[in-house]
């Protein structure tokens, strides 16, 4: 320790000045780069939702003598969204106070009602005229979501009988 | 000089991370607010139909008003039924007309469907939408 500090005060006052580094070349890299990276970079990322158009929304062609098999459809009113199967009214969950679709009690009954449809991986998103599509868009998300892998969409009637 | 390289040290990882070597195949325009989705499936290049709040757009033109299509009965919008007919065999993918709907979230459902009618009548019959994914 005695023979450092001894050291230390020897050395001459150049030697004690601090290194300064020279950055003008890294600056220059990052000018180019950096306008580089922002050309390419991506900011909002897009992908895309596949779906057929059902020819027969809400149910399948007569396939024995037996009772007709149907899908499960999801009917999006302006009120309510109704799982129907057929003509039978499943499941109807009402909006919410503030004019909210229910989509996470969709998901709960449409996982539910899966294994029991006759098309456990189809289902048709039935909308009506007024919805905004990004309600559509979200049905069809939750309907992916509780295992659906086809999914058609169509439009519903506007029948205010309909899922009474 | 060094809180300045810093800056340019944070912004070159952002960057980083936001960097796409292959730029969007389809990029939506900017009067366009598509709709969030959690679908992973990444755009394809196809042909595509922009249906923005007020006009309805198809190979760089506008065809027709959303206000009109939604006050008039027809399902089939005639002036996007003759373009979609002429662009039809370029839309062929796997020999099946395809089409990319570019459409804003607040859009009514029976825009969609009528221009989704008028497609189908064209020869289109494969659909999909382009959304924004959840996360991104």
């Amino acid at each position: 320790m005695r023979n450092l500090t001894l050291f230390r005060k020897t050395r001459p006052p150049s030697e004690m000045a601090e290194a300064d580094i020279d950055v003008t070349p890294v600056m220059n890299v990052f000018v180019i780069l950096i306008p580089f990276l922002v050309s390419m970079a991506v900011f909002t990322q897009v992908s895309i939702i596949e779906f057929s158009v059902p020819s027969d929304a809400g149910q399948a062609p007569r396939q024995t003598a037996d009772r007709p098999k149907l899908k499960l459809t999801v009917l999006l009113a302006e009120t309510f969204i109704g799982i129907t199967e057929g003509e039978n009214m499943l499941d109807s969950i009402p909006i919410l106070d503030n004019g909210q679709y229910m989509f996470d009690s969709l998901k709960t009954a449409l996982t539910k009602r899966r294994p029991l449809s006759d098309f456990p991986d189809e289902v048709v998103v039935a909308s009506r005229d007024v919805i905004a599509f990004e309600h559509v868009v979200r049905a069809m998300d939750v309907s992916r979501e509780s295992g659906f892998t086809q999914i058609g969409i169509s439009g519903a009637p506007n029948d205010p009988a309909m899922g009474r | 000089m060094t809180s300045l390289i810093d800056v340019m040290t944070i912004l070159l990882v952002f960057l980083i991370k936001n960097f796409s070597v292959s730029s969007d195949i389809v990029s939506p325009p900017p009067n366009v607010d598509l709709p969030v989705s959690a679908s992973e499936k990444p755009a394809q290049p196809r042909c595509a139909i922009t249906i923005t709040k007020e006009e309805i757009i198809a190979d760089d033109r506008v065809l027709a008003n959303v206000a009109e299509v939604k006050k008039n009965a027809e399902q089939i919008i005639e002036p996007l039924y003759a373009v979609m007919k002429s662009i039809q065999p370029l839309c062929l993918v796997d020999s099946v007309g395809s089409i990319v709907i570019l459409c804003d979230k607040d859009v009514q459902f029976t825009v969609v469907k009528r221009v989704m009618a008028t497609s189908s009548r064209a020869g289109i019959t494969n659909f999909s939408v382009l959304v924004l994914k959840e996360d991104g």
